[in-house]
């Protein structure tokens, strides 16, 4: 499998719509931890310092996440989102292992590699899925200027209110 | 990385200087005092090498003796993955021992 050389948008849609389908995902926060087990991974938790979020290890049988329990609940979502895409979207040959990688816009100057760039695209439409936040949006009548509004959504969906609103802005510029 | 591969890299270098100087083995030899067998076999890592002979292959090259020594030696075979934390390693270590 060659280095993709540019993001596989119209796959990842796909790949993730996919999954929302097969876990009957309706409704927020998406459980990504089942998910990945389902999915035949094992998941591996340690504390360690900010050095890295977090790893995929391929195993003989099943890949290994192993996830930095010292970052934030949310964060971890994320790092368990992102490994999945690695091991669904990537080739690597023994392990993977993901830098404390800042959040999580594309346009985020870690985000240079097209592999961290279809991972963390990922992630955001696994754990934030399109139709749902748009539902939200709308239902809620959400004012996406307002902090408050950010941080609703992001509890809701347990992610970071950085992420969500990225991924709002992203939503966003595409409606129109 | 072994000692071997330290020789190999620096006899790499010395070769790649000599020959953008457009020197030979032969000439080279005479400017370090050393036999062309020695060089040969230097500049092919089967030979180790003395500071005061480092010193003169650099004069002969004309660069600085640690321009002609890998820059991270101990490193340069891993270029795959950055080395972590101890911690960090032990566990990568625990997980792939179990995950066999």
């Amino acid at each position: 499998m060659p280095k993709p050389l540019r993001v596989r948008y119209s796959r990842i849609a796909r790949l993730v719509d996919e999954l929302l389908e097969k876990y009957n995902v309706h409704e927020p926060p998406v459980n990504v931890h089942r998910i990945a087990i389902g999915e035949g991974h094992q998941i591996s938790y340690e504390y360690l310092d900010d050095e890295f979020s977090g790893f995929l290890l391929k195993g003989t049988k099943h890949f290994v996440i192993g996830v930095n329990r010292s970052n934030a609940e949310n964060r971890q979502r994320f790092t368990i989102a992102h490994e999945c895409a690695h091991a669904l979207l990537h080739d690597f040959d023994d392990i993977h292992v993901d830098k404390a990688f800042k959040l999580r816009s594309p346009l985020s100057s870690k985000a240079i590699d097209v592999e961290e760039i279809e991972a963390n695209t990922f992630a955001a439409w696994l754990l934030m899925p399109e139709r749902m936040l748009r539902n939200d949006l709308l239902r809620w009548g959400i004012d996406v200027q307002s902090d408050d509004s950010v941080a609703e959504l992001a509890h809701a969906y347990e992610v970071s209110q950085q992420s969500m609103a990225f991924r709002i802005a992203n939503l966003l510029s595409r409606l129109r | 990385m072994k000692d071997d591969d330290l020789y190999e890299m620096l006899g790499q270098e010395i070769r790649r200087r000599r020959e953008a100087l457009k020197m030979r083995q032969g000439d080279l030899a005479d400017l370090v005092e050393l036999s062309r067998a020695s060089v040969t076999n230097i500049e092919l890592g089967k030979q180790s090498v003395l500071v005061d002979q480092l010193y003169k292959f650099a004069d002969a090259l004309k660069v600085k003796p640690a321009d002609l020594l890998p820059s991270s030696p101990f490193k340069s075979k891993q270029p795959e993955r950055e080395a972590l934390s101890p911690k960090a390693e032990n566990w990568i270590e625990r997980v792939r021992k179990s995950a066999q």
